[in-house]
């Protein structure tokens, strides 16, 4: 594996902006520099995420994340910065969520880094197409990229 | 929740866990008798047959393999071979083999997801695979390992991980290189270390015995432990049924607390899954699986329904010596792009496909057992019907049943948490799959 940073889209896309993690990857493809970069989908299945950081300096996951804020607004962190203390002995294999990844990465010893840019979502809707505000967000999340390897 | 008293109790099970999607297990004792015993699938529809109408046969796969992101495969290749049956069309032998071998991929992927992470915990008495880091940590270790050697196969030939892009109707829009085969087929025979490993494991965890003999209903195929193809079998009348006729044999049926629906076999529940594939084609398992099941103390026909999880582990390994088989066979050959080459939807005017009205089934062994995708189609190849069963919604009266047969067994000599972990133990060895739905992050900061 040659390459250093992995771009991974989660979601759904059959559920409006669920999907945007999936759909930002065409975007970003096209702005980011594909020999320092794969993308990949992971769509539902988040776990097996954790097979694929290892093999990164840094893994950037996009998803859509409920933040409280205006729908399209992007927020970016590192996955350890988030809370894990909620994290119960729970774990389902399609819906990991992100709090149950942050525990399996931190037990497992993980060190590469992985970055979250999550945008909020504005419909959640059965259908295949994104909000023009969470369509709009894609410079956002490529900003984030950016601002992180610069 | 959990009551009990001398003569009663009351088992409430509200979103089981360790399964994929929302059910409950409902349980009522009354004066020493079963008043009431259900599974309760509490997942809202997601109507993807309605999806489906109005949108060209071409694209189905596509949407269908959203309905699971364990199984996604499977249902892209039982969508693809139900358009194919409607259009008659029909695809050469290395096509078949590469279908297979993705199949194989996905079915390996869920086994190990089901046998480590969501059924070890229960036999190694904690309640999820975190603790079994600290305590078991080689052993999860094994699991990602093997889990990366799948994940690999789907993603270097359907061209994603999950949610396949590559396998159409007729076809490949691209093959696999040869160099990608030799990585796939090292991987494979590495994770042969790792599967021994797993077996030496699972040898030592004691699984609850229960016997409730049923009918076990998988494809067969002469020849061969079917997955793609072969015929439905039904091993109480042992007939064999054309897919295409499945509505002769499968009848759906609706409860009232229920948002998936069950399904019978002559009035009677069914299982479907690894365990009856396991039980209807014992003899066409490959000689390490079967040499793994004699190590494991499973033998044919086995009628625990717990032990659905050694027959998945057993399959795991005849599926990994399958796909070595059909690598070797298609380094051995070359592949030909004549053979399977065809250009992807929306280009519909550049393939030599007719389209024409019609009706057809796709039937293929996933990890959870049979699925069926019945389409039917106009002259343009718009989908104006559309039918799914899949194959939980088939072990949902057979799980229920089993439950009425497990209660009266267990009550009152056991406790009521050892009669709930029973409950959740024997339905999660069905590896119930109730739906894929959105995921949110609730982010939630330091």
């Amino acid at each position: 594996m040659s390459k250093r940073y992995l771009v991974a889209g989660v979601g759904n896309t059959l559920r409006g902006d669920d999907g945007v993690g999936i759909k930002a990857l065409a975007y970003l493809k096209n702005k980011l520099n594909n020999k320092d970069f794969d993308f990949f989908e992971f769509s539902t299945q988040s776990i097996d995420i954790l097979n694929y950081i290892k093999q990164y300096l840094y893994t950037f996951i996009i998803d859509a994340a409920d933040f409280g804020a205006p729908a399209g607004s992007v927020k970016g962190f590192y996955l350890e910065d988030l809370n894990s203390g909620t994290v119960k002995n729970r774990l389902s294999t399609h819906s990991l969520s992100l709090l149950d990844f942050l525990k399996l990465y931190k037990m497992l010893d993980i060190r590469n880094k992985v970055y979250v840019i999550g945008i909020q979502p504005n419909n959640l809707l059965l259908c295949n197409d994104l909000s023009s505000e969470v369509k709009a967000s894609f410079p956002g999340v490529l900003n984030q990229i950016t601002k992180i390897l610069n | 929740m959990l009551k009990k008293s001398k003569s009663n109790m009351d088992i409430e099970v509200k979103y089981l866990t360790r399964v994929e999607g929302h059910g409950n297990i409902m349980v009522k004792v009354k004066d020493g008798k079963l008043l009431d015993c259900r599974f309760e699938v509490i997942e809202s529809p997601r109507f993807f047959e309605s999806m489906l109408v109005g949108r060209s046969i071409y694209e189905a796969q596509h949407i269908t393999s959203r309905i699971c992101g364990i199984c996604a495969c499977g249902h892209t290749l039982a969508s693809i071979k139900a358009g194919e049956a409607a259009l008659g069309v029909k695809v050469s032998k290395q096509t078949k083999l590469l279908r297979q071998l993705l199949l194989h991929a996905e079915t390996m992927d869920s086994h190990v997801l089901h046998f480590y992470i969501l059924i070890a915990p229960d036999l190694l008495g904690v309640n999820s695979i975190f603790p079994l880091i600290k305590t078991h940590r080689s052993v999860i270790e094994i699991a990602l390992r093997m889990k990366k050697m799948s994940d690999y196969t789907s993603d270097v030939l359907a061209g994603r991980h999950v949610h396949p892009i590559s396998f159409v109707i007729g076809g490949l829009t691209k093959l696999p290189a040869k160099k990608t085969l030799l990585k796939l087929r090292k991987m494979m025979t590495d994770s042969r270390v790792d599967y021994e490993a797993t077996v030496a494991v699972f040898k030592t965890l004691k699984f609850p015995k229960f016997i409730r003999p049923t009918q076990y209903v998988s494809l067969k195929q002469l020849g061969t432990y079917a997955y793609l193809d072969g015929d439905i079998y039904v091993s109480s009348t042992k007939k064999n049924t054309d897919p295409q006729k499945y509505l002769n044999v499968v009848n759906e049926f609706i409860r009232d607390y229920s948002t998936a629906k069950f399904a019978s076999i002559k009035d009677e529940s069914y299982a479907v899954g690894a365990l009856a594939r396991f039980n209807n084609s014992y003899k066409f398992l490959h000689p390490a699986a079967k040499k793994a099941a004699k190590s494991l103390g499973l033998s044919a026909p086995s009628h625990n329904p717990y032990l659905n999880t050694v027959a998945q582990l057993v399959e795991w390994r005849h599926c990994l010596e399958e796909s070595i088989k059909i690598i070797d066979e298609l380094l051995d050959k070359g592949l030909n792009e004549k053979e399977s080459l065809v250009t992807s939807w929306p280009s519909v005017k550049k393939r030599p496909i007719k389209v024409k009205p019609g009706r057809g089934v796709g039937a293929v062994e996933v990890p959870r057992g049979t699925l069926y995708h019945d389409y039917t189609v106009d002259k343009n190849g718009i989908i104006t019907h559309a039918n799914c069963i899949i194959p939980t919604a088939q072990n949902l009266f057979n799980l229920e049943n089993d439950m009425k047969e497990l209660v009266p067994q267990l009550f009152p000599s056991k406790t009521k948490k050892e009669i709930q972990l029973n409950l959740e133990m024997l339905a999660r060895a069905y590896d119930p799959c109730i739906s894929c739905s959105t995921h949110l992050l609730e982010v939630e900061f330091v």
